[in-house]
């Protein structure tokens, strides 16, 4: 059975902005031991999510279950019978933000103060904390001051608060958000390190994807308030179940036109007709009929640039080549194609600056989606 | 500065729904406190008005007492009233703002220092100002005005309107100091040089350019010092009887404390203080909006060191003014005065610390010591305690509740303190548990009126603690009241104690409403000194007026000693 397990939970608001913004229909289920990444745009609810799963805030309707028992139950809006457990009694731990340490409390004081219930000695107390610490190697610093740490020692200062009190699930809010990037990539391998070593289980909301990809065990993409799509990282970048997500995982291209049928008889028998003289060959597998209007999404690495074309290959065009940057290990490209820009990642430098190339789409690459 | 907008932190309604944790109806009963504090008085106050007979005595309905309005020399009452307070503001803004360019601009030596003097004419009572110009420029035997004679320059007679009026604006300077000197800090300097590159002089800048951006608080402040110098009685009834000048708050004092006792005609006279004070205020905080409330800390630019030039000097001459005719002189003769067994303009009389003794022997004197000081405590105590409940519902708990408490809690800033003391003897006389002619009445109306100073302290604080604290302790599995205790408190405990501070000052000084209501024994120090000015016993009076002053400087720099020692963060 799922440790955590989120149904139907719906949620109106107004935004900071006064906008109308909501939740709708969230279903979630994180099992024991996973690291599930709440990830999308600004706005798409992901927070809100994670703050009802908290307990600090309060859904309009539906139900949270944490490890067999309800922790919050309501039919709707003005349904009496609620059960709504409080967010000190959940069980569950939090990381800020912006780390949200009590400055008038030193690091130790810090992090014994979830573990002060009155039911711990303080022999007890003392020893988990010295474990909380050290698992993020700052025992030494127990006496210090907060003001006197850096982000990064405040950070971890904040995680092993928030792991001090054995809890079944630590929610991350963003917390890499406020540090630059060395730092970041720094901080996600230690708290991923901490994660599998100590067998913890972590919801983390976060709007990097990069950081998404690489911790989580499962994302769940929201967008303007509901679920788009949970899966593996593997699963999400190359089988993105909406446009939503095909636009949102990766660097992808978006290119809009109808469906005909495929003069060059490629696999599928279909192609995208993008203006009078562009047409582009489609794979096998979408759901698409001829004449409706799609979009299709291409990764930038997807596509290649070469000099000269090989005669057997689809969806092979020459482009002219308007702006070129070298990055290192990679070239970026913009093209012109089918009266738009796209942008094309090159693992091979183009030599010299050619005023047009040849621009090859693998047709597998391809994803294609129904305009909505 | 007045009333806090409730500018906080901007967040989301959704998120403040989590800060109402308490949602008990424990919360209410701090905010229902407030009516039986401040709103019925005056709706007794109002009642007043309309009864024939003095409260505690049958009497009937009756619209009689509104016959104060069209006799008895109403007319020059208003007049003089608004003579005393137009020029007071007027006189105050410009040497205020005089001073608060000269500290910001002008490069004096010794800013800083001269900086915390400009404040400390806030700790001596206006009328012990009063009290003291009295003795140096009295007609005949002031001290200055012999010195003057010595030298062959014309005698001054404080006892005219000059005096009034001076005497009024010089203790009005702190409080326009106090607003135009964060509103002059955080002007950003490039907008006046961009204006000398455009070819204009500093005169013409400062005068087209820095005046104009710093119009909300220059407003602010006379507005401040208009509702101020409404309800200032005590320097008009020390310098001015002899002149015949009076004016509506002393004839309020007079209508309740000497000759024929009239509350219901002071009830009115109050009624009519109290309603162009609470419309002028209103004026500051809507007319003015948002943008009036310039922060103290806002971004303090590297003051560049001009050159210093006559600027600086007259600068320097101005605040070296200032604080001789606001502060060394009047100490000086008060402690000179206490220290002659009697007033002698030569020093002939010698030296002697028997009006010390005498001042022990009065009787009253040492009582007087001991309830101003028992009393301002428990009133700072008091206000601070109840100010950090309130404030944490105005700030957390907003919506109808949050705004009920906020203008409550503000409004007795509107209300001059002889007509609060008015209202409350309406409300407490003849009431069958005796807290009218106990000091404890007094208690009463100091928290009720000093509330909006801790107010103000508390919510800027409350304000200043972000949410985001109180939610961590919450996931850390901490109970509200833990949260309360360990987090909330000790965080917002620094503002909450400089708001306490204020109070004890207030309270210490408090005359108008201490005359009216203080009971025949049990004076404080205010009242002592008003009575021992009134008999003219001049060796107490001096060694008592020595004494307070004194104390209160103690007592500020006790508990602002006491509060550094919570600021280590």
């Amino acid at each position: 059975m799922a440790l955590l397990s989120v149904r139907n939970v719906g949620k109106t608001f107004q935004g900071s902005r006064g906008e109308i913004a909501g939740l709708h229909e969230i279903d979630l289920e994180v099992e024991q031991g996973e690291l599930i990444s709440l990830l999308g745009p600004s706005g798409c609810g992901k927070t809100t999510t994670l703050r009802c799963i908290a307990g600090l805030e309060s859904p309009d309707h539906g139900e949270i279950e944490l490890d067999g028992q309800l922790m919050f139950a309501r039919k709707d809006v003005g349904s009496r019978r609620t059960v709504e457990v409080p967010p000190e009694r959940r069980g569950l731990a939090m990381v800020f933000q912006n780390y949200a340490l009590w400055p008038h409390m030193n690091v130790f004081n810090n992090v014994a103060f979830g573990l002060r219930n009155g039911r711990r000695s303080r022999t007890d107390i003392a020893t988990m904390v010295e474990k909380a610490l050290r698992n993020v190697q700052l025992w030494e610093h127990r006496d210090r001051r907060i003001s006197q740490l850096s982000g990064g020692q405040q950070q971890r200062i904040a995680v092993a608060r928030a792991m001090a009190p054995d809890p079944k699930i630590i929610l991350f809010d963003e917390p890499l958000s406020n540090m630059d990037t060395q730092l970041r990539e720094n901080m996600r391998l230690e708290i991923l390190e901490l994660q599998e070593r100590m067998g913890l289980t972590s919801i983390w909301v976060t709007h990097d994807q990069q950081e998404a990809l690489g911790m989580s065990s499962r994302i769940v993409l929201m967008n303007a308030g509901r679920v788009e799509q949970v899966g593996t990282p593997t699963e999400v970048w190359n089988d993105p179940a909406s446009a939503f997500v095909a636009g949102f995982i990766g660097t992808t291209n978006r290119i809009a036109g109808t469906v005909v049928k495929d003069p060059d008889h490629g696999s599928s028998g279909l192609a995208l007709k993008v203006d009078e003289t562009t047409t582009v060959s489609l794979p096998i597998g979408p759901d698409i009929a001829v004449g409706e209007k799609v979009s299709m999404f291409v990764r930038t690495g997807a596509m290649s640039l070469v000099a000269s074309p090989s005669s057997e290959a689809l969806n092979v065009w020459r482009v002219p080549l308007e702006v070129q940057s070298f990055h290192g290990d990679y070239t970026m490209a913009v093209v012109r194609f089918g009266g738009m820009r796209l942008t094309v990642r090159s693992d091979l430098p183009i030599v010299g600056s050619p005023e047009s190339v040849y621009l090859h789409i693998e047709p597998s690459s391809i994803m294609v989606y129904p305009e909505s | 500065m007045l009333i806090s907008t409730l500018d906080g932190p901007r967040r989301p309604v959704a998120r403040t729904r989590f800060a109402t944790w308490i949602s008990r109806p424990i919360v209410y009963i701090p905010a229902l406190i407030l009516i039986p504090l401040i709103i019925l008085p005056m709706l007794f106050l109002l009642y007043g008005t309309f009864q024939s007979a003095p409260p505690g005595q049958h009497g009937s309905w009756t619209g009689q007492n509104y016959d104060v309005l069209w006799t008895g020399g109403f007319l020059t009452l208003v007049m003089n009233s608004l003579i005393l307070v137009a020029s007071s503001t007027a006189i105050a803004l410009v040497v205020g703002g005089a001073l608060a360019l000269a500290l910001t601009r002008w490069n004096v030596p010794a800013a800083r220092f001269f900086d915390s003097v400009t404040l400390i004419p806030a700790y001596i009572p206006a009328f012990v100002g009063a009290i003291a110009w009295s003795f140096l420029l009295s007609p005949t035997s002031g001290y200055l005005n012999t010195a003057f004679k010595a030298i062959g320059l014309p005698t001054v007679n404080i006892y005219s309107w000059f005096g009034v009026i001076g005497v009024t604006s010089l203790y009005s300077i702190p409080l326009v100091y106090l607003y135009l000197r964060p509103a002059l800090l955080s002007v950003d300097r490039s907008l006046e040089e961009a204006g000398r590159m455009l070819g204009a002089g500093q005169a013409k800048v400062t005068r087209t350019i820095l005046f104009p951006l710093i119009r909300p608080a220059i407003f602010s402040a006379a507005l401040v010092v208009f509702v101020h110098t409404l309800s200032e009685f005590a320097v008009v009834g020390v310098l001015g009887v002899q002149a015949h000048i009076n004016v509506i708050s002393l004839r309020i004092v007079q209508l309740t404390t000497s000759g024929p006792v009239d509350p219901g005609r002071a009830a009115v006279l109050g009624v009519v203080l109290a309603a162009v004070s609470i419309f002028g205020l209103t004026v500051v905080v809507r007319g003015v909006g948002k943008n009036s409330f310039v922060t103290i800390g806002a971004r303090h630019n590297a003051d560049a060191p001009s050159n210093r030039g006559a600027a600086s000097y007259l600068g320097l001459v101005l605040c070296i003014v200032y604080a001789l005719v606001t502060v060394v002189l009047p100490v000086a003769v008060l402690v000179i005065g206490s220290l002659q067994p009697y007033l002698s303009t030569t020093f002939s009389s010698g030296w002697t610390f028997n009006n010390y003794v005498l001042m022990a022997n009065y009787p009253g004197a040492l009582t007087s010591i001991g309830n101003s000081l028992m009393l301002s405590v428990l009133a700072a105590v008091g206000c601070a305690l109840f100010s950090l409940i309130l404030a944490y519902i105005v700030v957390r708990r907003r919506g109808r509740l949050g705004a009920f408490v906020n203008y409550v809690s503000s409004a007795p800033l509107a209300v001059p303190h002889m007509v609060f003391a008015v209202a409350l003897i309406w409300m407490w006389v003849g009431t069958p548990f005796g807290l009218y002619g106990t000091k404890w009445i007094l208690l009463v109306a100091y928290i009720a009126l000093l509330l909006p100073y801790s107010m103000r302290a508390a919510v800027t604080a409350f304000q200043q603690l972000d949410p985001v604290l109180e939610e961590a302790g919450r996931m850390s599995g901490a109970s509200r009241a833990r949260v309360g205790l360990r987090i909330i408190t000790p965080l917002v405990l620094p503002g909450v104690i400089a708001g306490g501070t204020i109070v004890l000052y207030h309270a210490m000084q408090e005359i108008s409403a201490s005359l009216i209501l203080y009971s025949a024994g049990q004076p404080v120090i205010p009242v002592a000194i008003w009575g021992l000015v009134s008999n003219g016993q001049y060796a107490q009076l001096f060694a008592l007026s020595v004494v307070y002053v004194a104390m209160i400087f103690a007592l500020v720099a006790g508990v602002g000693w006491f509060g550094r020692r919570f600021a280590r963060l």
